[in-house]
């Protein structure tokens, strides 16, 4: 049987080596990853600008008005919770395939695929995200394992607790898990958890984020019931304690019993959102929104045809992809009534908006987001004018554990800015086209998450109960 | 040593002091942090103790840490800074004490021998603490920036040292003078040490300074309930000016120094004795005046000062970055 000790693309490939058409599918999904296949098609590279506007620039090939028919239709398919979907199916075949024995090994081949993911598509963050999310929950499934469950109120004596250090994963200062998870009094839990049922998960991963911390002197050691060669692993595995690696019969069914929940979440999201959309749009009320956003679309839409809440939807173009012109079509044609501007119009507009509505590219670890370019004007202009900003967007892979300092090496894209037309030969004039804004947690009012309504300042504490400080925050090879 | 104290002392308590003097001592310069004495001269508490139950115990910390304080609050140990890191250092310990005998099924022998042997690791903390702030940190410096900070504090000292050294980072660092002990200089020269350029400005120049700089980091004597920290005079000032010209402030701060501590004002910090206001290097006619009319004029050498959570922007700490509202669910988690 084939074991795992390095989250390299070598050894992952050694070890998928007798599953042939598991490597063929990861593979495939690899080469379309680079070939930018799921690159998001707002932002292709061809304008979707009418050809009849006046004065429009001459490169535009006669067959422009197909090709944007094309791409309409990819768009369609290529979605990033498609993309992310299909990642998790191919990540849920690979892990549901192999015969890993150990949630140790199996962090190593999840740790390996987000080394993958990330080399083929980095400037994404919601494949990453996917995996330090299913990281998060083989590690919980295991810890659940380990420990017996304590009884609720009652303070639980375990004897099993060894007396040495080194084998006890937390340092000197932490509080043991099955202690203060018992401790906490029922006030504690509920005050501060805002779903009880996440209050087990969210303690347990509080209690590996201190442990982590406070742990003085290298306490970790894989002696105990180590794997069959702990000096060959590396990676985040290194630092797991030696039961990571011990053989526990329930452990895969409760892992892929998991990993459907997580790819149940990803399906659902939409309509938890969606749920919302009452409670935030309200009749004659007039909501601007920037360029093209699906969520946003759905939510407008289900506020105009469930709620039946008669509004008005002002859309900035977007420029130069022109999102909004599409958005614009999509809800006129459903009966909302939609104005579009320029972008250049929104500081006009602004002072009769009520609710400026943002998508998210990303939602960071301070409680920025990653929104497209220009968003961060809107923001901007409706703080000045006293609109509030409300950015609608899914949990599930969009939120990041990286502050945007580490965000801004990673994630802006640039595409071809052939579409800008100064109509200029000159060499000395640069064009650009940036993607992505970042709208600082300042300017945020609200979150509208498939998790309910979110402060920004809350952040923090969502992303302490889906992620694990250990695992990477970016997977680099 | 019982000399220097108000009132007599047990000989527990003398011990005690003794014990932490002792500690302290040259501490200046060498790696021990307040609160790591304290927790040293705890596990030596727990050593000598006779006591057979753990209220025996816990009552003899509780003496020590008294003693302790009252040492703090009568003579300058810290060298013009707060006692909060030894109050948070020594409820922390005994939060770990009393945790320890939950743990080891209340049994009392069990606990202590665990205790005593843990106790070791604790001479590394704040060296591994101070590591792991740093590889957290460290990414928040960017190549060309300008960084603007405030006095000497090890744990910036060392961030900016990992980033200059580890990570060849080239950047420069404006530094306030920091009165009135001045760590600014010495801080000073700690990054020219490091071939880091440095400038040096007076501490009523951080209003002309912050406008170079791109972000401010700051270390902490302690931080407190609601996200916000104690630090060293002029703090607050600076976080005020970086708000207003909307340049990051960041704290970096070891978890061992967050205190159960919910101040609403300047007025609500412990007061710490520093005896009368220097005038280190300026005596220039206008002092001399000042000295002649003493009994007219009331000095206020105050040398600590406190920066609500809202002038923060994030903190690095070894609990990896927080927010600022972070703060309190870490310390519901230390003291729960």
């Amino acid at each position: 049987m084939p074991h795992i000790y390095s989250p390299t693309s070598e050894s992952l490939r050694t070890y998928l080596s007798t599953h042939a058409h598991v490597l063929l599918a990861l593979d495939t999904f690899l080469l379309s990853l680079r070939l930018g296949e799921f690159n998001n098609p707002s932002y292709s590279d061809i304008p979707s600008r009418p050809n009849e506007i006046p004065g429009s620039p001459s490169f535009r090939a006669t067959d422009s008005g197909e090709l944007k028919e094309e791409i309409n239709k990819e768009g369609r398919k290529v979605s990033r919770s498609a993309l992310t979907l299909k990642a998790m199916e191919l990540v849920r075949s690979i892990v549901g395939t192999t015969k890993w024995t150990s949630a140790g090994e199996l962090l190593i081949i999840l740790e390996a695929l987000g080394r993958l993911f990330h080399s083929s598509y980095a400037k994404d963050p919601c494949l990453s995200n996917t995996i330090r999310r299913l990281m998060n929950l083989v590690r919980t499934v295991e810890e659940d394992l380990k420990t017996p469950q304590p009884t609720p109120g009652a303070l639980s004596v375990n004897t099993n607790l060894p007396l040495e250090g080194n084998i006890v994963p937390s340092g000197a200062l932490s509080p043991p898990n099955n202690i203060s998870r018992s401790t906490s009094t029922p006030s504690m839990t509920s005050a501060f958890a805002q779903n009880s049922n996440n209050t087990d998960l969210l303690y347990s991963n509080l209690d590996r984020f201190r442990s982590d911390s406070i742990s003085m002197s290298e306490t970790t050691t894989l002696t105990e019931e180590g794997p069959p060669n702990p000096t060959n692993v590396s990676g985040i595995a290194r630092k797991l304690p030696g039961y990571f690696f011990s053989y526990k019969a329930e452990f895969r069914q409760m892992v892929m019993e998991g990993f459907q929940e997580v790819i149940d979440d990803l399906e659902e999201g939409r309509r938890e959102i969606n749920e919302q959309a009452g409670l935030h749009i309200h009749s004659n009320e007039i909501i601007l929104t920037y360029s093209l956003s699906r969520t946003i679309e759905n939510f407008l839409l289900h506020a105009h045809q469930k709620e039946k809440r008669q509004f008005h939807v002002i859309i900035a173009e977007g420029a130069p992809h022109f999102g909004g012109h599409v958005m614009a079509n999509k809800l006129s044609s459903k009966g909302v009534r939609v104005t579009v501007i320029n972008d250049s119009a929104i500081t006009a507009l602004m002072p009769r908006v009520n609710l400026l509505l943002l998508p998210a590219h990303a939602i960071l670890a301070n409680g920025g987001v990653v929104a497209p370019s220009g968003s961060h004007l809107c923001a901007l202009s409706a703080l000045a004018n006293k609109v509030p900003t409300v950015v609608v967007s899914s949990l599930t892979f969009k939120l990041c554990p990286m502050y945007p300092h580490e965000g801004q090496d990673i994630m802006q894209d640039f595409v071809s800015p052939a579409f800008l037309g100064v109509g200029s030969e000159s060499d000395n004039v640069d064009l650009i086209c940036p993607v992505h804004d970042y709208i600082p947690p300042e300017l945020i009012k609200l979150f509208i998450t498939n998790v309910g309504g979110v402060l920004p300042s809350y952040v923090y504490r969502l992303l302490s109960e889906v992620y694990c400080v250990e695992d990477p925050i970016v997977f680099k090879g | 040593m019982a000399a220097l104290s108000p009132s007599p002392l047990s000989p527990e308590v003398q011990i005690v002091v003794a014990d932490l003097l002792n500690f302290m001592e040259g501490s200046e310069h060498s790696d021990v942090a307040l609160p790591v004495a304290a927790m040293k001269v705890m596990l030596n508490v727990i050593k000598r103790s006779k006591a057979i139950t753990m209220t025996g115990l816990l009552s003899e910390l509780e003496a020590a840490k008294t003693g302790m304080l009252g040492l703090a609050a009568s003579k300058d140990i810290c060298g013009f800074r707060s006692h909060i890191p030894l109050q948070s250092g020594c409820e922390l310990f005994m939060r770990y004490v009393t945790r320890s005998f939950y743990e080891m099924s209340s049994d009392f022998e069990l606990c202590i021998k665990e205790v005593l042997l843990r106790g070791e690791t604790f001479a590394g903390m704040s060296l591994t603490a101070r590591q792991s702030i740093a590889e957290h940190g460290c990414e928040f410096v960017r190549e060309g920036q300008v960084i603007l900070t405030h006095g000497y504090s090890r744990v910036v000292a060392s961030l900016l040292k990992m980033a200059a050294e580890k990570q060849k980072k080239n950047f420069s660092v404006i530094v306030l003078e920091g009165r009135p002990e001045g760590g600014g200089a010495r801080a000073a020269a700690v990054y020219a040490e490091a071939n880091i350029p440095v400038t040096v400005v007076l501490d009523s120049a951080m209003g002309y300074a912050m406008e170079k700089a791109d972000l401010v980091i700051v270390g902490a004597e302690g931080v407190v309930e609601n996200g916000g920290v104690v630090n060293k005079i002029g703090t607050y000032a600076l976080g005020i000016t970086a708000k207003a010209l909307n340049t990051p402030f960041y704290v970096a701060a070891e978890s061992y120094k967050f205190a159960r501590l919910y101040p609403l004002n300047q007025a609500d910090l412990p007061r710490v004795e520093t005896g009368e206001l220097r005038f280190a290097d300026t005596t220039t006619p206008e002092v001399e005046e000042i000295d002649m009319k003493k009994d007219l004029i009331t000095v206020d050498n105050c040398v600590i000062d406190y920066t609500p959570a809202k002038y923060i922007t994030l903190l690095f700490t070894d609990l990896g970055v927080l927010t600022p509202s972070a703060i309190s669910d870490e310390l519901i988690r230390l003291y729960a």
